[in-house]
């Protein structure tokens, strides 16, 4: 005897639908729970990706990664999946069907029935049947849980939005921050000028450092009878393009090979001073002519003598750079201070001696700081909103160099121990004198 | 009601046999508690305990107390049965032969010399009360175990099928225990049911005040006669079980042993033997009538759960520690049921 196909199949489908109630109430139940939580974790992740500075995509996926796993959670608990004794066993006792479902359940996976079997599966089926499914396995009420996970998405949503705006933004073309009209090589020889292009374009590419550039265009001799003050633009044009890469991604810049923060500050320092020099040297000495040939022995002297840092006063700033990037005692500035015969006046901290020590001329060079300082604010209050990013980034670079030299200079004017950063080193010779005069024998 | 039950060669079969054999079976087994409740105040879980076992074929032990109603309702339920009844009053000198009957020298009636006749004992009979059972010997108990198993007696070498439907009904008393002699296991196992029988309520003794000491008697009628009780055997019996219920009722059964996976502390502690495949046939078959009772053609797990206490605690024998500890079976029982759950 076989039972109607209608009666087991009645019974599979109530058990099914049972489970799949069940299954729906569990899963919006997980949801209630979780939703709030992965919502608030998703705007804390925006919030934190803002802060950092990351780029709006990674917080964009902060906010759909747990998104996706939550659906996919649900999803995994919602598949349907075929009805089993255990799943008829649980819809009955939440059924209340005193195991009617459970036992029919049961017997309609069996081949033959007698008449009892039958009459208790049709009668299942029909009790089943009646079961509202809905009812036994109501939906939590999420309207609460709904508003409070929008209000987090919405919110995730709009703080990487906004926080695009603080990101740093990528750099621009930046083959036109070198023009041939801002360095006046218009007159120089064509090749010349392609020269230069090439080697800007070189240091734009992070191909070599400026210093790299510059040892190349000392090669040419069209380059060395160029005039110097358009050499030394051309080379702080150089200097600030690496400057200038290394600002809008930054990584370290190549130049100078080994480089470090300190030096890279050192370098901003040196522009602004270089600056400075000029405006106050056109205010205190009209004569340009005889300026301009003695900045040109000067510049050729320090291209003789900058092996050894000890050129004069004109390849001070040759000198000075060696000392830091190699600093091998002979410039050092301590050992300067020490010694009773050596420039006491100068600066402690960075050993600049000679003229650095004049306060007239110490004056003279805080004075053409502030100059240019003024200068720069007037070009930028002039230039807002303009596109020119080169500009504004030297303008920043120089204006915050200047501030800083300008700070400083009052304090270091005058020597003062007490202002000394650095213990000063005591020669090796020193040393035995030392400990003779600190460790004192017992008299007896 | 006619319903489409089956499609047999291809044809559909209808059939109402099975819910008008359920609804004769609900209305005799009220009859009968019904009527037995006219006289019997108090114990009607006793009462429909003692009709299950009799529709299962079983024996029951009821132990209580005296003066609970345990004859009582023996009598009352052989009245109602409209079946043959005798009592047995058990005590330390009654013999086998004076239970089963005994061959006697008789002449014949018309001469011709004499001849061996035999004598039916009172256990001819359907319904059979074994009064204070624990007073024989066990000798005399043993006169019983073949008529409870095989409803048959042997007699020297002659062998008497007893009538059917036959219900043992036994009484022992569990605070005098001096002078009497504890059921062997082999005898307390061929009991279906052991029925503790406690002091009626107080609503309930004064239902036996008015009914026993008043000039009106309480007249029982006969609503049930042998054919009847056995036709509701054999429908007790088609009551389908699923596999996961009986298996609920093997697991109750081997939880009852010590070591079994299904053990409870309890059972690991204080049981010396658990129950025998008896208990689970009496689990399965007091269940199927637990379900007619209620209308359902299926037996549930917890039509299981209703009848486990009877028909495991006389079969949870205790250990020394259980003894010394006057370990209640019921509470052992009642572990057990508490742990175990359906699967």
């Amino acid at each position: 005897m076989a039972p109607l196909s209608s009666s087991g199949a009645r019974i599979r489908e109530a058990v099914e639908s049972a489970d799949r109630a069940r299954r729906t109430r569990e899963a919006w139940t997980w949801a209630k729970k979780a939703a709030p939580l992965v919502a608030a974790v998703s705007a804390a992740a925006c919030l934190t990706a803002r802060a950092a500075g990351a780029p709006t995509t990674w917080a964009l996926v902060t906010l759909l990664a747990p998104a996706a796993a939550l659906i996919s959670i649900i999803a995994v608990v919602y598949r349907p999946r075929p009805a089993s004794d255990v799943t008829a066993a649980r819809s009955d006792v939440d059924a209340g069907l005193r195991g009617e479902l459970r036992s029919a359940h049961w017997f309609a996976a069996q081949e033959s029935v007698d008449e009892w079997t039958a009459w208790h599966m049709d009668r299942a089926a029909s009790t089943a049947a009646d079961v509202a499914w809905n009812a036994v396995y109501p939906k939590p009420k999420l309207r609460r849980a709904l508003a409070f996970s929008i209000v987090l998405l919405v919110a995730a949503v709009a703080i990487p939005l906004r926080g695009s705006a603080v990101v740093p933004a990528p750099a621009g073309p930046r083959a036109g921050a070198v023009s041939l009209d801002e360095l006046a090589l218009t007159n120089a020889s064509p090749e010349l000028q392609q020269l230069v292009l090439d080697a800007a374009a070189a240091v734009l590419a992070r191909r070599m450092s400026a210093s790299e550039a510059l040892k190349g265009l000392e090669q040419s001799a069209d380059w060395r009878a160029l005039d110097p003050s358009v050499r030394r633009r051309v080379d702080e044009a150089l200097r600030r393009i690496a400057l200038d890469d290394q600002t809008a991604t930054g990584r370290p810049a190549p130049d100078p090979p080994g480089a470090t923060a300190e030096q890279a500050e050192w370098a901003r320092e040196e522009l602004a001073a270089r600056l400075a020099t000029e405006q106050a040297q056109k205010k205190t000495e009209p004569e340009a002519p005889k300026n301009s040939e003695r900045e040109s022995k000067e510049q050729a002297g320090a291209t003789e003598e900058s092996s050894d840092g000890q050129g004069g006063e004109g390849s001070k700033f040759k000198s000075n750079q060696v000392q830091r990037e190699v600093p091998d005692g002979k410039g050092d500035p301590s050992a300067a201070m020490i010694d009773p015969s050596g420039p006491a006046s100068g600066e402690a901290g960075t050993g600049f001696g000679g003229k650095h020590g004049d306060p007239t001329y110490r004056r003279a060079q805080q004075a053409a700081i502030e100059a240019a300082f003024k200068r720069e604010l007037v070009e930028a209050s002039t230039n807002v909103g303009s596109n020119e990013r080169t500009n504004d980034r030297r303008r920043q670079t120089e204006q915050s160099a200047s501030s800083l030299d300008h700070a400083r200079t009052p304090g270091r004017s005058i020597y003062d121990r007490a202002n000394v950063d650095t213990t000063a080193t005591v020669p090796e010779a020193r040393l035995p004198w030392l400990e003779r005069y600190f460790s004192r024998t017992e008299q007896r | 009601m006619a319903r489409a039950l089956f499609q047999q060669n291809g044809a559909t079969v209808t059939s109402t046999l099975v819910p008008q054999q359920i609804e004769v079976f609900q209305e005799r087994f009220t009859a009968v508690t019904r009527e037995v409740g006219k006289r019997i105040v108090g114990h009607e879980p006793i009462v429909e305990a003692t009709v299950t076992a009799l529709l299962a074929g079983g024996h029951v032990l009821l132990e209580g107390i005296p003066g609970v109603g345990k004859t009582s309702l023996v009598h009352t339920l052989a009245d109602v049965l409209h079946l043959k009844f005798s009592r047995i009053q058990f005590t330390p000198d009654l013999m086998p032969a004076d239970i089963v009957g005994s061959h006697i020298v008789q002449e014949h009636p018309h001469g011709g010399g004499t001849f061996f006749d035999f004598q039916p004992g009172p256990i001819f009979a359907n319904v059979v009360l074994a009064d204070e059972i624990n007073r024989a010997t066990p000798k005399t108990q043993s006169a019983l175990l073949e008529a409870m198993q095989d409803v048959s007696v042997t007699v020297g070498k002659t062998t008497f099928a007893l009538d059917q439907p036959f219900l043992v009904l036994a009484t022992q008393n569990p605070i005098e225990m001096e002078g009497t002699y504890p059921l062997p296991e082999a005898q307390l196992d061929r009991f279906f049911f052991k029925l503790r029988v406690q002091y009626p309520p107080e609503a309930a003794m004064h239902a036996i005040l008015d009914r026993t000491t008043s000039i009106h008697d309480v007249v029982v009628g006969r609503v049930l006669d042998a054919a009847e009780i056995l036709e509701m055997r054999q429908v007790a019996r088609a009551v389908p079980i699923a596999r996961p219920v009986q298996s609920y009722a093997v697991r109750l059964t081997l939880g009852t042993h010590a070591g079994s996976p299904y053990a409870t502390p309890m059972v690991g502690r204080y049981v010396r033997y658990g129950a025998s495949p008896r208990a689970a046939q009496a689990l399965v078959l007091a269940g199927k009538i637990h379900a007619l009772r209620d209308g359902r053609p299926f037996v549930s797990v917890e039509d299981i759960r209703a009848v486990a206490l009877p028909a495991l605690r006389h079969r949870v024998l205790l250990n020394f520690d259980g003894e010394a500890g006057q370990i209640d079976p019921d509470a052992i029982v009642g572990e057990l049921l508490a742990t175990l759950k359906a699967e």
